[in-house]
């Protein structure tokens, strides 16, 4: 598929300890929505975190909109950021946050965030005379004030760190729809990079997705393309050892065994009694990131 | 301006500012005032002991109070990046707004200061009879002095993380108020007007440089301590 780069990003590099985020390329495409998933710890938040600016002590280059950087003017201005913690103040209230955002974007609409306030339901303590500070709010409420002041905005590009972690099934569903009405209304010209942990809620809204593991990109590329490139293996117990030797990853049950495969691989379990289905976002991402993880089933 | 110096001001510490900003003023004024109407029948000098006491009182209770409201406003702007939101951050306007914002709370305890000496300055016209020419450059000496206290706790606070180091500095910090505690009880016959005017002066002159070098060190903490602080979520070892 033919697409110009939103974010073009070279060897960024970033060490934490132990931990080292290397990413040595990175294309965000223009006119889509990518979705960037994997384990807690994977690097996820302090790659949004540079590529939305918040650090810029990495390793690297990111370029914007073809060439630009970050420092440079009128590119933050087309980039909404929502973070997972310190993107409002604890003790500002819903009143201060408008006058702030009116304050720090030149286009912000005080309008247009009183309307999608109270299209979201925030809850309308936080403004008024007696306005309650933004700590009084639950996670949800929060998220959807961060939301509310990105999407008051004209931009062209979203940043979203785990924006539908906190919302509630149908708010879930609305900020699907929503972000989809963004793009579509970007005549291919708007984008969104969203983490998230709930990849059957968002696949809707996916395009693109990103998986990460371990500070490295395990895998990239439009939804349909992974989908094709990968296929869902089931079979019998028996076959489990010679099948699991072609399989990205499979897991063995009381019923049978199950799994991921490349699709370019079927041939090899010719002869075997298994059968193939298309897998969903989910399946990939839980089987990818399945290889390296240090989970283990706990002795209940 | 207003909106981003109170956007500093953190969750608990509402009752203090508004105590600095609104009560104190209104409580000198309502001491002095009290004190004037029991003092009317008392001959000058012993009503003249009894003001300038009471002011002295006020001047330091404003300092305090001042500087009180600035460790939990602004805070420490120069060392605490988790103080500052991610909002801010992403904005291109973020740096300019919070060293305005700095600005515009100097002006604003200038302002105060102007306030709590104004009424000082009726209160010692009416009831102590001095000169009103003295009582001008004596209360201009007087912001000065205190303004400059003010900028130089602050400042320093602003770097300290530490809240007990921070209130051994308020503490010693008051001393630099002195001077103007001392020409205030003095009779102002006593005082020469160049005085006065030599030590405004060498105030303004301390509270510019003070200010200059604050607002110097919080444009490098911007540019190079902003984006690299945040510690990621779930990380503790961080190089």
């Amino acid at each position: 598929m033919n697409y110009t780069d939103v974010i073009t990003a070279k060897n960024i590099k970033k060490r934490f300890g132990k931990f080292e985020l290397n990413i040595e390329e990175l294309h965000i495409p223009e006119g889509f929505s990518t979705a960037l998933v994997g384990e807690n710890g994977a690097g996820k938040t302090t790659l949004l975190n540079i590529l939305g600016g918040l650090r810029r002590d990495n390793e690297g280059e990111v370029t914007y909109f073809k060439e630009n950087k970050i420092t440079d003017e009128g590119v933050l201005e087309r980039i909404g950021f929502t973070g997972t913690k310190n993107y409002l103040l604890p003790h500002w209230n819903g009143n201060q946050v408008r006058e702030l955002s009116e304050m720090l974007f030149d286009n912000f609409d005080g309008e247009k965030f009183d309307s999608i306030c109270k299209s979201l339901n925030v809850d309308d303590s936080v403004f008024g005379a007696k306005a309650k500070p933004v700590s009084k709010l639950s996670d949800g409420n929060i998220m959807k004030l961060m939301l509310a002041t990105v999407f008051a905005r004209k931009t062209d590009l979203l940043l979203l760190d785990e924006p539908a972690s906190p919302l509630d099934p149908l708010m879930r569903d609305m900020l699907g729809d929503i972000l989809r009405t963004y793009i579509a209304e970007g005549n291919g010209k708007r984008s969104v990079l969203f983490s998230t942990h709930n990849i059957s809620d968002m696949e809707s809204v996916c395009d693109y997705i990103i998986i990460m593991d371990d500070g490295k990109i395990l895998e990239r590329g439009f939804v349909l393309d992974i989908k094709e490139k990968y296929v869902v293996v089931k079979g019998d117990e028996r076959d489990y050892e010679a099948a699991s030797k072609h399989m990205v990853s499979a897991h063995n049950g009381k019923y049978g065994f199950e799994g991921i495969a490349l699709s370019e691989k079927k041939n090899l379990f010719a002869g075997m009694n298994v059968s193939f289905e298309t897998p969903d976002l989910f399946q990939i991402c839980v089987s990818l990131l399945k290889q390296n993880s240090k989970l283990q089933m706990p002795e209940l | 301006m207003i909106n981003a110096i109170k956007s500093f001001n953190a969750y608990n510490s509402k009752k203090v500012i508004r105590l600095t900003y609104a009560l104190l003023p209104i409580g000198i004024f309502a001491v002095l005032f009290v004190t004037g109407l029991f003092l009317k029948k008392v001959d000058l000098d012993q009503r003249n002991i009894v003001f300038v006491t009471l002011a002295i009182i006020a001047i330091i209770e404003a300092v305090v109070m001042i500087c009180l409201s600035d460790r939990f406003g602004i805070g420490t702007i120069l060392v605490n990046n988790s103080g500052i939101s991610e909002m801010m951050k992403t904005s291109f306007e973020g740096g300019k707004v919070t060293v305005n914002a700095v600005i515009g709370d100097a002006i604003m305890k200038g302002f105060l200061f102007t306030f709590v000496f104004v009424i000082l300055f009726f209160g010692r016209l009416i009831f102590c009879k001095d000169s009103p020419v003295m009582l001008i450059f004596l209360n201009l000496m007087g912001i000065a002095a205190s303004h400059t206290t003010c900028s130089l706790i602050c400042w320093i606070c602003r770097k300290i993380e530490s809240s007990a180091l921070a209130s051994v500095v308020h503490s010693f910090g008051l001393f630099l108020v002195t001077p103007a505690i001392v020409m205030y009880a003095l009779p102002t016959k006593i005082i020469h007007i160049s005085v006065l005017v030599s030590l405004t002066v060498l105030f303004l002159l301390a509270d510019a440089a003070i200010n200059i070098i604050g607002i110097r060190l919080l444009k490098k903490f911007i540019k190079n301590e902003w984006y690299t602080d945040a510690k990621p979520k779930g990380r503790e070892d961080e190089d």
